[in-house]
């Protein structure tokens, strides 16, 4: 008798063991998720990566002009390395060309002029041209432009 | 000094009544033999799932933006962006079907049983109130994605309130926020599935259940007399097909 009263409640101890750990894995599972749902994760910023140039392409000083979408872009291969500045001047946000001849960015709506390193020189720019990071491998130039994500979400 | 007499000494009520008038609500309600089969116990499944509904539409009004131009996007985002959102949004969805066709079980049962029948007829009228509140957050949940196909059916949904009797027009405005169906129409049915219609069924569940309560659940002839607590067997009993309906529909 005492034997079966024994049995009985371990049967019973384990059921409940049983029935309360799947409640608590449910709880707790769904818990994680809920949290996981209202906390977005961090984003790495993506780039995209575009191929610019060959090295020996471009002569030391000289710059090459890329149109990436409407805007162009000027690869400029200085002593050392490439810079990849971005064709639009920073006063007003119009479209700058290079001037090969005198080995500068000139400005045409109002005369603002940047040298090969992106400085201003002149001009009403109040600051040096944007730039791109600029990766070499190998023998090949690349530049990375940051992904624009669509919506407000970023 | 403990937490327990903290709140003894703030919350004086005798907490060992109080207790023992839960035990005998939540776990020791009298259940009629007939309740074992599962056919009985579909009344409990719309309830369970209209909890779950509540918790994933509160999750999903973390992200939703009721306007025109970012409905449709930011489901879009719940469904692709957002971790575990297409979990969340799916059970929101789909839990709302299981909640229609539970209901439907719960009705037609109730009706062959004659359940319906004196001195139950005012607990059916509010089963039905509680239906038609359940097929008016269907059709307000549905024109909140606002693709093509939520907005054509808000379009044709409205126009049919014009068709009431004298009224018409004025439910057709009163409910579109104007003549057409715009922005208006959007948030209004936003305010109508978050914040008007939640408080109501909730009140009327609540009648619904004390109504069965008082008159405890209808007897049906052919099963034996008597009676077994509410836990363990009619607890597990309702959870499962609570379990099986969703497991059929997801």
């Amino acid at each position: 008798m005492a034997q079966e009263e024994q049995k009985q409640s371990r049967r019973k101890f384990l059921f409940s063991l049983g029935i309360i750990g799947v409640i608590i894995i449910a709880v707790v599972t769904f818990a994680r998720d809920m949290l996981l749902y209202l906390f977005p994760p961090k984003k790495e910023k993506k780039f995209h990566k575009y191929l610019v140039g060959k090295r020996g392409e471009i002569a030391v000083g000289k710059a090459k002009e890329i149109k990436i979408g409407k805007t162009p872009v000027y690869v400029v291969h200085l002593e050392k390395e490439y810079k990849v500045f971005s064709g639009i001047c920073t006063h007003l946000g119009c479209i700058i060309r290079w001037e090969e001849d005198k080995g500068r960015f000139f400005c045409p709506c109002h005369k603002g002029i940047f040298d090969k390193t992106g400085k201003v020189i002149g001009g009403p720019p109040p600051r040096p041209l944007d730039q791109f990071r600029v990766e070499e491998e190998g023998d090949l130039v690349f530049m990375y432009v940051k992904n624009k994500t669509r919506g407000p979400w970023a | 000094m403990s937490v327990k007499n903290w709140l003894k000494e703030r919350f004086p009520i005798d907490y060992n009544k109080f207790i023992e008038i839960n035990e005998n609500i939540f776990i020791k309600e009298p259940i009629p033999n007939h309740m074992k089969k599962w056919f009985y116990c579909t009344g409990a499944t719309p309830l369970i799932l209209l909890s779950l509904q509540i918790v994933t539409g509160i999750l999903l009004t973390f992200y939703f933006v009721p306007s025109p131009e970012m409905a449709y996007e930011s489901v879009r985002h719940i469904t692709e962006d957002v971790r575990l959102g297409f979990w969340i949004r799916g059970l929101h969805r789909w839990g709302s079907s299981m909640m229609i066709i539970t209901l439907l079980l719960h009705m037609t049962r109730v009706f062959f049983t004659r359940a319906y029948q004196k001195p139950r007829e005012l607990n059916w009228i509010i089963g039905v109130v509680l239906f038609l509140l359940t097929l008016a957050f269907s059709f307000t949940g549905y024109s909140l994605t606002y693709n093509q196909l939520s907005y054509w059916a808000t379009t044709v949904g409205t126009n049919m309130f014009k068709q009431v009797p004298f009224i018409g027009h004025w439910a057709l405005v009163f409910l579109r926020g104007g003549e057409e169906v715009t922005a208006n129409t959007l948030t209004r049915f936003f305010t109508i599935h978050v914040g008007l219609l939640p408080p109501l069924i909730l009140l009327f569940v609540a009648v619904h259940i004390i109504i069965l309560r008082i008159h405890g659940v209808s007897e049906p002839e052919g099963f034996e007399k008597g009676h077994y607590a509410f836990y363990p067997h009619h607890f597990y009993k309702i959870i499962i097909v609570t379990l099986f309906a969703p497991a059929l529909g997801f």
